[in-house]
């Protein structure tokens, strides 16, 4: 190795964890359909980032692997993040280090850090929160909305914190041997196989598409949709998926298969096939 | 009448951008903005019970993957400061809200859209130029300026001047075009799957996409269970990897 040998001493201070902290709350500044959060991922670690890749080339290529899709909730988002920038510390030690690997390791933590995060977040602690608060509330107390902010908050800050605090941990923990025994490739291998498993699923709950055709077969009215749902449920979704894939194959602008969307979801329920 | 309806602007701007500036804090929400709204239209036990209402009614409206829940922020704020204002129970100000809510549920929509997605063609453009500046500002601005300024004036003009304004105008909107938005919104997410299934399409691990998909279809899996039947199934492959032993690295 000829890079100058990195003091043993971690790159992340309590000024980066801070940073990435109160970053981390814009996850969602720059949401849209295609990126979802990948900007807000890329604002978050940019302090930690420099600080690894003094170097302008090294930074800006480092910046531009973390502008790929990416999306999980924004609670759980720290541990994500710091273990991101675990394997930029790495690759920057090691000159062997396979780069595509950290976007595949994002991508397999997407779906079941999202799965946890969500249900924790929007189906458990905001419930309980408001649920107390409303009580209070409803008497026209003032108390409510207080407590329902400071339950809340406290169980989303310290998530937060500690999610930052284990993300970084466990990924230089993981990647000290990781040179030995292929652990990267393998690594690699592995969080593109969860992550796939996990977006085929994702097609099935987050797109969501039916059509309301109907016609008259020998007698009685027939949906479309009921024939899909027994053939193939889910057809509409998945081939719309695929579509997209294949436009973009084509090198099809994103803003033209969006506006694209738009005008078939309009045409569509003009002509009422939607 | 315009400094409480300034103010009220104000609180829906910043209520309308949590999501996107304040990290899904959700101190968005009616039981948090309720007492605020009281406070500034001068009957904060009003404002705290029509929150908690309004709170209980929205209670299933959140934002989970991208899926995008009816106008909960900015709606609840002019329904309480209406209900205030005058004196009409919360029944009647959640219904002057509804067209509202309906409206800024399509417009969110819109920005996650096309003012999102140019915002993230022109931060790739500044990563780029290496800009790191204009790639930040960016990010922090265009969506949460394109849905919270639009809010903010419409519920101002709402509190100033009656929502029967706001209403009338937002009736002239064909039935055709808010249900093609609403079409729309729900395929739209198969945009970003699809640019993530293109940077990992590798042929040989495709079948495990349509594993994935065939367990919440046919089999009604959640996604928590699909994850954990995947990293089975990514352990049994990692295990059964095998490599050639190149001997110029040892």
């Amino acid at each position: 190795m000829e890079k100058k040998e990195q003091q043993s001493t971690e790159i992340m201070t309590a000024k980066d964890y801070r940073s990435i902290f109160w970053r981390s709350f814009t996850i969602q500044s720059s949401w849209s359909f295609d990126k979802m959060m990948a900007y807000g991922y890329m604002y978050a670690i940019e302090k930690p980032l420099r600080k690894i890749y003094p170097n302008d080339d090294d930074f800006y290529a480092a910046l531009k692997r973390h502008t790929e899709t990416f999306n999980i909730t924004p609670h759980v988002s720290p541990f994500v993040m710091t273990l991101g920038v675990a394997m930029e510390e790495e690759n920057a030690k090691n000159k062997d280090f396979d780069t595509e690997s950290i976007n595949n390791v994002k991508v397999g933590l997407m779906g079941p850090l999202s799965g946890i995060g969500d249900s924790f977040f929007w189906g458990t602690f905001r419930v309980i929160a408001a649920g107390i608060g409303i009580g209070l509330a409803k008497q026209g107390n003032i108390l409510g909305a207080i407590l329902y902010f400071l339950i809340y908050t406290s169980i989303h800050f310290l998530t937060k914190i500690l999610a930052g605090k284990y993300g970084y941990k466990l990924g230089t923990k993981f990647l000290e041997n990781a040179s030995e025994n292929h652990m990267m490739e393998k690594l690699s291998y592995g969080a593109s196989i969860l992550g796939l498993t996990v977006i085929g699923a994702m097609i099935g709950t987050m797109v969501s598409l039916q059509t309301t055709l109907s016609f008259n077969l020998s007698g009685t009215e027939t949906t479309l949709q009921s024939i899909f749902d027994q053939i193939f449920p889910g057809l509409l979704p998945l081939g719309a998926t695929f579509l997209c894939v294949w436009l973009y194959k084509k090198n099809v602008k994103t803003i033209y298969i969006i506006l694209g969307i738009f005008v078939l979801s309009i045409l569509g329920c003009m002509i009422g096939i939607f | 009448m315009v400094v409480k309806a300034l103010l009220v602007a104000l609180v829906a701007f910043l209520a309308a951008i949590d999501e996107q500036t304040f990290g899904a804090c959700m101190m968005s929400r009616p039981l948090f903005t309720g007492p605020i709204i009281g406070l500034i239209m001068g009957d904060m036990t009003t404002g705290i019970i029509m929150g908690a209402s309004l709170e209980a009614m929205f209670m299933g409206s959140i934002m989970v993957g991208s899926a995008v829940p009816p106008e909960v922020y900015a709606s609840s704020v002019l329904s309480i400061a209406v209900a205030i204002q005058s004196g009409a129970g919360v029944g009647t100000a959640v219904a002057l809200a509804l067209p509202l809510s309906v409206f800024l549920q399509m417009w969110r929509n819109f920005c996650y859209a096309i003012p999102g997605s140019w915002a993230g063609k022109q931060i790739d453009k500044a990563v780029n130029e290496r800009n790191l500046k204009k790639a930040n500002l960016l990010h922090l601005t265009v969506v949460p300026l394109s849905i919270g300024i639009p809010s903010a004036l419409l519920v101002f003009v709402a509190v100033a001047f009656g929502a029967d304004t706001i209403n009338s105008v937002l009736n002239l909107i064909p039935d055709v075009v808010m249900d093609g938005f609403n079409v729309a919104a729900g395929v739209l997410s198969c945009v970003g799957l699809a640019l993530l299934i293109k940077m990992m399409s590798n042929n040989k691990i495709m079948p495990f996409l349509f594993i994935g998909f065939i367990a919440v279809m046919y089999l009604g899996m959640d996604v928590i269970g699909v994850a954990v039947a995947g990293l089975c199934m990514a352990l049994i492959a990692v295990n059964s990897m095998r490599f050639e032993e190149a001997e110029e690295d040892f």
